[in-house]
């Protein structure tokens, strides 16, 4: 499953590398980015599952948005924490 | 002129009763195609924007009416940025932690107290803005929309609180 949008596509497929599923939506979503650890313990655990506009306003703000969401996981990021 | 800003507002949609991402549509149409849409926790929704509009509370008062428009249940629980921590101030002011650090536990400085302290101490974002501006030995600047989103997030983080309380409150 592929995202329309390049910038988009790249964040989703480093998603992926990082253990994210995404689970297909309908209409104006394309997808849900769905982070395997779901958990409150990180930044509250809203963003750990994120809707994906299939076109969202600027797409490259959106990608740069979610890749910071993404990096912001703290089980991903280990090396990184206090 | 218009700037773009950045924030986060929750809602709690319990009332409303249903899947987060059953709203997903109608907030799209509501105009939230600038919002990514965090639905990892029951009964709640978060919306990160990225806004473009002439002032802060203009982006935020339209974000919420957009929002309200889509799940006409939703109540504002959260505004961000507002309490922030050291790894949210790095973020905001693009340098690392250890900058952060160094400035707020400098104890000659006057650096503002933390308003929550403890393990994991939390500060209201405008006030160390502030604190960075006016500090002319300090490189460190927030962005400009930033301190303007910080400010309106603390005004109205403080008008949901007081609402929180007076709901204990027996008459």
């Amino acid at each position: 499953m592929q995202h329309p949008d390049k910038d988009i596509d790249a964040v989703i497929r480093y998603a992926k590398a990082k253990g994210w599923s995404v689970k297909k939506a309908s209409d104006h979503a394309w997808g849900i980015l769905k982070c395997p650890r779901n958990s409150v313990d990180c930044r509250c655990g809203h963003f750990c599952m994120m809707s994906v506009w299939t076109t969202p306003k600027n797409p490259g703000s959106f990608a740069r948005r979610l890749r910071q969401k993404i990096d912001g996981c703290i089980y991903g990021n280990l090396h990184d924490q206090e | 002129m218009t700037k773009t800003y950045d924030f986060t507002l929750t809602f709690s949609i319990s009332r409303y009763g249903s899947n987060p991402e059953n709203c997903l549509n109608a907030l799209y149409e509501a105009g939230c195609d600038d919002a990514i849409v965090g639905t990892g926790l029951p009964g709640s929704i978060a919306l990160n924007f990225s806004r473009t509009a002439k002032s802060a509370e203009n982006a935020i008062r339209k974000a919420v009416f957009d929002v309200q428009n889509a799940i006409p249940y939703a109540e504002l629980t959260e505004l961000k940025p507002d309490l922030v921590g050291i790894s949210d101030m790095a973020v905001l002011l693009e340098c690392s932690r250890q900058n952060v650090r160094k400035l707020a536990t400098n104890g000659n400085s006057n650096f503002p107290r933390p308003t929550v302290s403890g393990s994991v101490p939390l500060w209201h974002f405008y006030e160390v803005a502030t604190w960075l501006l006016k500090n002319s030995r300090v490189k460190i600047k927030p962005r400009a929309e930033d301190i303007e989103i910080a400010k309106v997030a603390f005004q109205k983080n403080l008008e949901v609180q007081r609402n929180r309380f007076q709901q204990l409150v027996v008459i």
